[in-house]
């Protein structure tokens, strides 16, 4: 329908794009719920991404099951996944749940590569297309409104209680353990439905689809965007999906320095630190990038695109912590402010 | 019988580079709380530091070594005070955000400047066979065995016997306490990192020495088993980082011998998993309450 | 009356440490109770114990009517003990109604999927939680600070948010530690005043540490006195503030300090 409507005046590899961008808004806000609400640490999302993509595609293929109920056995069986390794949360603080959801993921991901009736090592392939942007639009609006109702309701807080503080928390009578497993559930079951949209928009799932990468990509989604704010996750889930694209040619690559770079402005002027030296600095910096993009252009880009891509991911994970440990959305808020008040200034 | 000992001979030396890996890693972890992801790629630049320093000076193993170690040292310290040190104070979860950041920084930027593909490790020196009874062992496992084991205890002398040593116990007990003793907090942090970050480097000449080819990404896998290693004999424990990694690097080598080789990442996080169900704080680890 | 809270022979070891040794206390219902000590006598520990943030070493610790040592913090907290810390502990990034909101959640009166489709009587259980939150914080004087995140009120106004978090469990037992600490003389006179109040229009049990013993003199009617994490004097104030081993306790402090 709307997908229809797009293909008028777009190229279905565009179109393509924007529904990725729609699976990754899935798993960016599911996983917000888990690092940016709750204050847990996980980076083992693939994981729950590809239990809920494989048992769907298992179920559609072999089993001719309709594309609405495989999805909704994905998405349960990837929340059994997240009660299975929210229980280690009882007993663990942040960095060694880290770790274990990592291992967990990565054990996920073992398993896959030996398991034969999903393809194993070769990837599972021949997966019907049941998805499509409509169906991925229509679904990520839903998952987004759901789960912005869900943070902003007594769930909610109790979950941002135990990031704040988990010992007071406590106190005030919320069952941090609980609650805890409680967000791996939700989470692992969005993550699930996306594992499923995903298999079905491609039909193939390969197991190395699920690494660590991925739940890497999806980390830096919301810190990009922010952490503890959906809109935050969406936002970073959309500029992620579009920087690998735009860094595709080297005018895209010339563009996002410049956009990097203003956004960096940005945040040194709200900081107060924007005296000369750093402006300068900053050009400096920028124009250096672009010359040596400039002229060792297209061959470096085609050469090492996967790695320039990597450099570009970390160095933003490092830059963003240290600086703007709100995201852009926290960076956007700030900015605005000034403005509304101002705004309102006028008003009165 | 024979085959399993003979097995378990060959998963020592593996367990020992792991061992080495992941005292760094508890030396680190226990100073300032933080799971340092990129010590894992540390490993690799000491790789290949040493096989640079072979192929472009000619220099041999220990010089090699040295440099390696040295050369990581100033590597680890510069990263702690770029990158971690302005979020000590922030949430925990940012620090580890930035050290997952650093770790893709190294692995990629390596790949960037130095290619992806494998590279030949040198050897240093001719491989012999001994036989030890019905046992057969090489002169690399020897080195291994006797590098990490000096390593260690020299470790273990700097820790608990010189002035520095005592200040980073005393930092990583109670750090406010000890800024208030006179120890200057940050220089005790820099030559934690600068200790921990020498020992992956000589682990990373060895698992060079172990596997005969290096890449970018072969400090991941050995860093997070490490950091397993460090968590099953209980994170801040030397000899708990020890026994970790002998079990693990014995435990790999029996189920890759066992013929499940493509299962053998997945049995380091099972195991990882089941200890941190059983005994979170691991074999020698001591159980932390939090002040209130 | 009869008692609330009762504490026999607890004890409480930290490695070699004996933070709390033997104590044997008693809380009478309603009744507005101190307890006293130097630095590091064991307050703070004691009500670690009793909000099972601890388990005690030895002895047993009795509300109610039931035995809760050895229970979640969670748990006790539902039986009806609340608690202020030391050092504040609010939920700073949050506001200050949802910081009295959280403490009523494991009241609320709607499921996950109530809450997640907003489905028929969310709105209604919402604007409930909210009304009795706004009328604890209009107790205290916070009405209009609702709306403030709570790490960013001075430091007075976060004393008292925490207060009204902890009657926002409507507890029967407030265990409130060191309240007027950082206040001046005029402060923590109308936080005093405050407490009595807190005791009338909440009808509920108060314990009260202070380090500072004129303070509590003013407001309590029985005061324990805690040295080493041993008692070594209990009673009505003016029997304590006599007792020559309470002036030692608190003298030999002043010499140290
Ligand atoms: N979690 C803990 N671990 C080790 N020692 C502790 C812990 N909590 C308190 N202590 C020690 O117990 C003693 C009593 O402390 P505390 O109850 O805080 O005293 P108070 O509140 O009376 O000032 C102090 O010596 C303190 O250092
Ligand atoms: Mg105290």
């Amino acid at each position: 329908m709307i997908e229809q409507l797009l293909s008028n005046f777009m190229s279905s590899y565009q179109i393509q794009i924007l529904s990725f961008i729609g699976i990754f808004t899935i798993l960016a806000i599911s996983l917000d719920i888990i690092n940016g609400y709750t204050g847990q640490f996980s980076i083992g999302h693939a994981g729950f991404m590809a239990v809920g993509g494989y048992v769907a595609a298992y179920l559609t293929f072999y089993h001719q099951v309709p594309f609405i109920l495989a999805t909704l056995a994905g998405a349960l069986s990837a929340a059994f996944f997240g009660l299975l390794i929210g229980i280690p949360t009882l007993r663990l603080r942040g960095d060694y749940l880290a770790i274990a959801t990592l291992g967990f993921a990565e054990i996920i991901r073992v398993v896959l590569l030996n398991l034969d009736v999903v393809g194993g090592a070769r990837g599972f392939a021949g997966i019907s297309n049941l998805s499509n942007f409509d169906t991925v639009l229509i679904i990520t609006i839903i998952s987004f409104i759901v789960l912005y109702n869900f943070t902003r309701s007594a769930y909610g807080r109790a979950l941002q209680s135990i990031r704040e503080d988990e010992i007071a928390a406590e106190c005030m009578g919320v069952p941090t353990t609980y609650f805890k497993v409680l967000a791996f559930v939700v989470a692992a079951f969005f993550a699930g439905i996306a594992g499923s949209l995903y298999g079905h928009y491609l039909m193939f799932l390969h197991p190395n689809d699920f690494g660590l990468l991925r739940s890497i990509e999806i980390l830096l989604m919301i810190v990009l965007g922010g952490m503890g704010n959906l809109w935050g996750a969406l936002l970073g889930a959309i500029v992620l999906s579009i920087l690998p694209e735009s860094l595709r040619n080297y005018q895209g690559i010339v563009y996002t320095i410049a956009v990097v770079y203003l956004v960096g402005v940005a945040i040194s002027y709200q900081k107060g630190k924007q005296n000369i030296a750093r402006w300068l600095a900053g050009i400096l910096i920028a124009g250096l990038a672009v010359g040596f993009i400039l002229i060792y252009g297209k061959e470096l880009i085609i050469r090492y695109a996967g790695q320039m891509r990597m450099i570009i991911y970390s160095i933003l994970l490092i830059l963003m912590m240290i600086f703007q440990p709100s995201g852009l959305i926290g960076l956007a808020r700030d900015l605005a402010k000034p403005l509304k008040e101002r705004l309102r200034g006028v008003k009165a | 019988m024979e085959q399993v000992v003979q097995q378990i001979v060959n998963g020592l030396a593996l367990g020992f580079i792991y061992a080495l890996i992941a005292l760094g890693y508890s030396l680190v972890y226990g100073i300032i709380r933080l799971i340092n992801f990129a010590h894992g790629d540390i490993i690799m630049v000491g790789a290949y530091v040493a096989l640079f320093s072979y192929l472009i000076l000619g220099v041999g193993f220990v010089p090699a070594l040295l440099i390696a170690m040295v050369t990581c040292s100033l590597l680890g310290v510069t990263i702690e005070r770029v990158a971690y040190k302005p979020l000590r104070e922030a949430p925990r979860i940012a620090a580890l955000i930035t050290a997952i950041g650093v770790s893709f920084l190294l692995e990629y930027g390596f790949q960037l400047f130095f290619g992806p593909q494998q590279r030949a490790f040198p050897e240093f020196f001719k491989t012999h066979h001994y036989k030890l009874g019905i046992l057969s062992v090489t002169n690399e496992q020897i080195l291994i065995l006797s590098i990490a084991v000096v390593l260690m205890l020299l470790l273990n002398f700097i820790v608990m016997k010189t002035k520095t040593g005592m200040a980073m116990r005393a930092v990583s007990f109670d750090k406010d306490a000890a800024r208030l003793m006179g120890i200057n907090v940050d220089n005790t942090i820099s030559a934690t990192f600068a200790l921990g970050t020498a020992l992956a480097a000589a682990a990373g000449m060895l698992l060079g020495l172990y596997y005969q080819q290096i890449d970018p990404l072969m400090g991941f896998t050995p860093g997070l088993k490490a950091f397993i290693s460090a968590v099953i004999g209980g994170i801040g424990s030397i000899p708990g980082a020890m026994i970790g990694g002998l079990v693990l690097g014995i435990t790999e080598v029996l189920v890759v011998s066992l013929g499940y080789s493509t299962l053998k990442d997945g049995v380091a996080f099972l195991l990882l998993i089941l200890v941190l169900l059983i005994r979170p704080r691991g074999i020698f680890g001591e159980k932390v309450v939090e002040k209130v | 009356m009869s008692e609330l809270l009762q504490l026999k022979a607890v004890s409480k070891n930290f490695g070699g440490l004996r933070a709390v040794n033997h104590v044997d206390m008693v809380v009478p219902e309603k009744g507005l109770y101190g307890l006293i000590g130097p630095n590091g006598a064991g307050k703070t520990t004691i009500f670690n114990l009793i909000t099972g943030i601890y388990e005690p070493t030895e002895g047993e610790i009795i509300f109610d009517g039931s035995l809760i040592n050895g229970l979640q913090p969670h748990s006790i907290a539902k039986r009806g003990i609340a608690r202020t810390f030391q050092n504040i502990r609010l939920f700073k990034e949050l506001t200050v109604l949802e910081n009295i909101l959280i403490a009523r959640q494991a009241y609320k009166k709607y499921n996950i999927f109530t809450a997640m489709f907003r489905l028929p009587g969310y709105f209604k259980e919402e604007k409930r939680m909210k009304e009795e939150a706004m009328e604890i914080l209009g107790l205290l004087g916070l009405a209009d600070k609702a709306d403030y995140k709570a790490g960013a009120l001075p430091y007075g106004e976060q004393r008292l948010t925490e207060i009204a978090r902890a009657l926002a469990l409507r507890p029967k037992l407030i265990l409130l530690d060191e309240p007027a600490a950082g206040m001046n003389p005029a402060e923590s006179e109308n936080l005093m005043n405050l407490i009595k109040r807190i005791r009338e229009e909440f009808i509920t049990t108060v314990l009260l540490i202070e380090h500072d013993m004129k303070v509590v003199m003013g407001v309590c009617e029985y005061i324990y006195v805690l040295d080493y994490g041993s008692l070594i004097s209990q009673g009505p104030p003016e029997v304590v503030s006599k007792d020559p081993k309470v002036i030692e306790a608190y003298l030999g402090e002043q010499v140290n300090a």
